[in-house]
């Protein structure tokens, strides 16, 4: 072999490259919904760029520049209500609980779109594909990937968790926010037919139909399969009936 | 047990006949669709979504008499499973800690409980004593059975025809734009139309925020290879721009001039379809002064009516680029195209409202784009039942149901014949529509202010009513006006109202309503209202009873009953006023059967009740077929699909303006609006809604998810104007008309993103009552106001 670059070395290489692409792209769009969104409340001055701030580069120019590191990097990422990336499987009742009282943080009950716990571009869902298209973890934030890839319009069905405005709610006590409704959240885990047999799916798989999403590496770690390297989640894990909405022979035959 | 073929067999056989016998038993009419009770022992049942007029159903998990859960409903052909972020927390609709659960009355400065029966007692009094001067105002959130017996207790019972809704402010230009141009009210076209379009238009509206289910059905499509090319045609920038290839920005009002650009250039490129105009459409303009159905022009008249809508001229009046305005002559001319266009309160909220809906019906029809599946101009309404209620049961002031009007002698007497009554019963002369009837209210009685008492059911007029310091705020100063309300939630209505009267809502009743798109949906009870909350059909009947025991006449038929007798499965009367045997029988259902009768007139067929349990909707006309099965239309006027098309005719508008099968393709000029910005008052105000909240904000206000994520009303201005005013983003301003004055935050490069020059306010939230400051100028055929364009001056308030 007479070329100096070992194929296996410029595949690695691109991945790295890649793995950085992804992972700037990711802090830039953080970057960009923080600008003037420092904090409750306007300031009192017109905001003005912070010079520290890099602007956001292009593609083409990060590719030149790939080392180009964001100062608010860390800043950027405290501000998101992310749990801490932990290692582990749904083997672990302990993780398994706290994955559970995690997703009912942010849901009003089992099946509702979660909330979402960042702040967001208000007029595109471009933004939310960059990281959610195929799921990310950097540092201790993971963006998990989007569970049901056909609907576009991302922004329709998941809000923001708290509204980030340059002002304040105004007198909240005249609109009283008392809700007394009681969101069923489920316990969790899928029935077996014997100990060691693989359980059942506990869930409705409506709008869930990449188990990766939750169950994969980007899910929490509660929630993780010991064995991501099988792809055919329902070769083994059925869909149990009981959470299926097509109908079922009785109501067919009643009508 | 060891399972062989053969017991298999038997099993098979054992289970269909029970399930046969089970058919038997439930009878044709089943008394409730089937519940599924899960696993996690949470009951299922179907409902249409509590909000906007797409009409999705949800699957509603009911848990020990609570509301527990909302799934998407994978059956429901709208929305096949999807929901929009107010759809999937509409179960919490239901849960505010603030509901109203007693009969108040107003004393001094306070609301007292008092009973139920006092409270009857007090409206029937009210209205013995001064019957022509009492008012209903109702809603397109009126159930199909709500707006019915309200329908009949004004116009049949009391001889009184000032009964009008909410949805006067909302979608009275569609239905005047439908009737002046195909003689018959709603669209042709249905959702299927976005499954198979190519290119759709939107005429000043934003789906992805309003009708935000809808628009994912078309723009999914992308996300399965299907290449839809998405116009938006708008005054500001929005979550559907994003999605659009093409922004055409345009001045307000100016979508007239853009519409007639269109006309002009299929005439000018022969573009136009020939054959369809030739077959299926005639000319029409207007009579000076104007009437809604206009006169009879010739080709010639509109070929020189539009000569003058040349891309240039357009460009200038509207700001929309003449390469634009050709772009779109060349989609509307070009037959392989499949265009829907969509609409709603850009185009209604006008005071050229039925104007502009008759041009975009117009150029339709002018290029054949009409009646093939993708090729519809379809409006969308923002009620659960804008469509089912208001314009179908038609509680309008001058409607009767079904498409009739109380000005037509054959069809006050056919509503007489139907509801029994004695002839001459219904009045002739069209009550107050909402805008007037609201000044009568608010005027002083020797100063012609006739309106002495009004009854306002689901809706909150007191914030959503434009001009509130002309139309609404008066009322509360004046000593002989009595205002009574019922409602889920304390609101800008009931904080001054004299009586206010608790209601179930949702799916603590029975229900129906009809979706934009002409489906007629059904829902039983699930849960108990909470307190003494009682459905709203109960309180009119309850009324109406106390009435005829009081011996107002109205409340008899010609054979001396009472005008609203129940029955039950016997045929034997049943006292259903009684709140206690109001469920012993479905109300529901016997009011919808009675109204069904209405329905054939105008080809708007209904099927039975039982139809209704058994799917997601239905769009009628729904016709029985010799199988005895029932079956929906999906595209109106066109004989691949419309039973009411004769064979052979291909397209038949059959109740057309001009007797002759044809629709009426209108031309119709720019009009400048009745205000527009000056040196005094510069910025253009828009208002409107936001994802997140419905209308005024009552129920989602209370929801949490939807509050958090959007907790305030707030100004949408350009940076370049803030910047020119010194204002900040986040500041705190105040918007100010010749009318009024509004005081709210300033949010720069916000959800919305309106030109220079120009503002937005969303309606939702009553502590910013931008309504204050709105126009109460309106379409001087649907007498819907103007809410998208006044003229306004924002103040610092240092300054």
């Amino acid at each position: 072999m007479n070329s100096s670059i070992d194929p296996n070395t410029l595949k690695r290489g691109l991945s790295v490259a890649v793995t950085v692409i992804a992972g700037l792209a990711f802090v830039g769009f953080f970057v960009g919904t923080q600008g003037d969104y420092e904090g409750q409340g306007y300031s009192a001055e017109t905001p003005i760029i912070n010079p520290d701030v890099p602007t956001i580069l292009s593609y083409r120019d990060r590719m030149k520049n790939p080392q180009h590191q964001n100062p608010q990097f860390a800043t950027g990422f405290a501000d998101l209500a992310g749990v801490q990336d932990q290692q582990g499987d749904a083997t672990d009742p302990v993780l398994r609980e706290e994955a559970r009282l995690h997703r009912i943080s942010g849901r009003a009950y089992e099946g509702a779109p979660p909330t979402i716990p960042h702040p967001i571009d208000q007029d595109g869902v471009v933004a939310c594909l960059v990281c959610h298209g195929v799921g990310a973890t950097i540092a201790a934030v993971r963006a998990p990937k989007i569970s049901h890839e056909t609907y576009a319009n991302c922004t329709q069905c998941h809000v923001e968790r708290v509204a980030i405005r340059p002002f304040i709610e105004k007198n909240p006590e005249a609109i009283p926010l008392d809700n007394s409704f009681e969101g069923f959240h489920r316990l969790g885990n899928g029935d077996r037919v014997w100990n060691n047999a693989p359980p059942q799916i506990p869930h409705t798989t409506l709008m869930r139909e990449d188990c990766a999403s939750c169950h994969g590496q980007f899910g929490q770690a509660g929630l993780r399969t010991t064995h991501p390297e099988r792809q055919n989640c329902s070769q083994c894990h059925g869909v149990s009936a009981d959470f299926d909405q097509r109908p079922s022979f009785m109501e067919q035959s009643v009508f | 047990m060891k399972v062989d073929r053969r017991t298999f067999a038997k099993l098979g056989a054992m289970t269909i006949a029970v399930s046969a016998a089970s058919r038997l038993a439930f009878g044709k009419t089943p008394e409730r669709s089937p519940d599924r009770t899960g696993p996690d022992g949470i009951t299922w049942n179907k409902a249409p979504c509590r909000f906007c007029g797409t009409g999705c159903h949800v699957q509603v998990g009911v848990k020990n008499g609570q509301v527990v859960s909302i799934a998407g409903d994978e059956k429901a052909e709208v929305n096949k499973g999807l929901l929009c972020v107010k759809g999937y927390h509409v179960g919490l609709a239901l849960y505010g800690r603030d509901r109203l659960k007693t009969p108040m009355l107003k004393q001094g400065d306070k609301h007292v409980p008092i009973t139920w029966d006092k409270a009857i007692d007090i409206i029937a009094q009210r209205i013995m004593n001064d019957p022509t001067n009492f008012a209903f105002y109702g809603s397109g959130q009126w159930t199909i059975p709500e707006g019915y017996i309200a329908q009949k207790f004004m116009k049949g019972g009391l001889a009184n025809n000032h009964i009008d809704p909410n949805a006067r402010l909302c979608m009275a230009s569609a239905v005047t734009g439908f009737i002046s141009t195909y003689g018959v009210d709603e669209p042709a076209g249905t959702f299927t139309d976005l499954d198979k379009a190519n290119i759709v238009i939107c005429w000043g509206n934003n789906p992805a925020e309003m009708h935000p289910v809808l628009f994912s059905r078309l723009i999914d499509r992308r996300s399965r290879g299907e290449k839809i090319t998405l116009i938006d045609i708008g005054t500001r920038r929005t979550r559907t721009t994003d999605h659009a290839q093409h922004y055409l920005e345009f001045k307000p009002q100016s979508d007239l001039a853009i519409a007639n650009g269109i006309a002009h250039l299929l005439i000018k490129n022969g573009t136009y379809d020939k054959s369809f105009v030739e077959k299926y459409c005639n000319f029409r303009g207007d009579t000076d002064p104007g009437t809604l159905n206009g006169q009879a022009i010739t080709f010639d008249a509109y070929k020189k009516a539009v000569a003058e809508y040349t891309p240039e001229f357009v460009e200038k009046i509207s700001g929309v680029s003449a390469a634009d305005i050709r772009m779109l002559g060349d989609l509307f001319g070009d037959p392989k195209n499949k265009i829907t266009s969509l609409w709603c309160m850009g185009m209604n909220q006008h005071t050229q409202g039925t104007a502009i809906n008759r041009l975009v019906h117009g150029i339709h029809l002018l290029s054949g784009h009409f009646g093939k599946p993708g090729d519809a101009p379809t409006s969308l309404t923002g009620q659960p039942s804008a469509c089912g209620t208001v314009r179908e049961v038609g509680t309008l002031a001058h409607a009767l149901p079904g498409g009739r009007v109380v000005a037509n002698d054959e069809h006050r007497k056919a509503s007489e014949d139907l509801w029994k009554l004695p002839a001459g019963r219904i009045s002739a002369k069209p009550g107050y529509h909402t805008v007037l009837m609201w000044e009568k209210f608010s005027t002083a009685k020797d100063k012609g202010g006739d309106i002495s008492t009004m009854w306002v059911q689901v809706t909150n007029p007191g914030q959503t009513l434009p001009n509130l310091n002309k139309l609404f705020a008066p009322s509360r100063k004046l000593k002989d006006k009595f205002l009574i309300v019922s409602d889920v939630y304390p609101t800008a209505t009931t904080k001054d109202a004299d009586l206010i009267l608790p209601s179930a809502m949702w799916v603590e009743k029975n229900g129906m309503v009809g979706n934009s798109e002409r489906r007629t949906q059904q829902w039983f009870k699930m849960v108990e209202p909470p307190g003494q909350a009682r459905d709203d059909t109960w309180q009119t009947l309850a009324v109406a009873r106390r009435l005829f025991e009081l011996g107002h006449p109205g409340m008899k038929d010609k054979d001396g009953k009472f005008i609203f007798g129940m029955k039950d499965a016997k045929g034997a009367p049943v006292e259903s006023w009684k709140w206690e045997k109001y469920y012993d029988v479905n109300v529901d259902e016997q009011l919808f059967e009675e109204y069904r009768t209405f329905t054939t007139y105008k080809h708007k067929n209904l099927a039975p009740y039982g139809e209704y349990v058994k799917t997601r909707g239905l769009r009628w006309p729904v016709v029985e077929q010799p199988d005895g099965s029932w079956r929906e239309t999906e595209f109106r006027f066109a004989e691949h699909d419309d039973p009411f098309v004769e064979k052979g005719k291909g397209i038949q508008f059959y109740h057309s303006v001009t007797k002759d099968d044809r629709a009426l393709i209108w031309f119709n000029p720019y009009v400048a609006p009745p205000e527009s910005p000056d040196a005094e008052y510069p910025f253009w105000l828009c208002t409107g809604r936001v994802l997140e909240h419905w209308h005024s904000g009552t129920m989602t206000m209370r929801i949490g998810p939807l509050r958090r994520a959007m907790p305030q009303a707030y100004v949408e201005m350009h940076r370049e104007d803030a910047t020119k005013l010194g204002v900040r983003d986040g500041e705190q301003v105040i918007v100010e008309s010749r009318r009024g004055t509004c005081e709210l935050p300033v949010w720069i490069d916000g959800r919305g993103k309106p030109p220079k020059g120009s503002l937005f306010v969303p309606f939702f939230d009553e502590r910013i009552m931008i309504n204050n400051v709105t126009l109460d100028a309106h379409d001087p055929y649907s007498k819907q106001p103007d809410y998208k364009k006044c003229a306004v001056r924002i103040r610092r308030k240092s300054t």
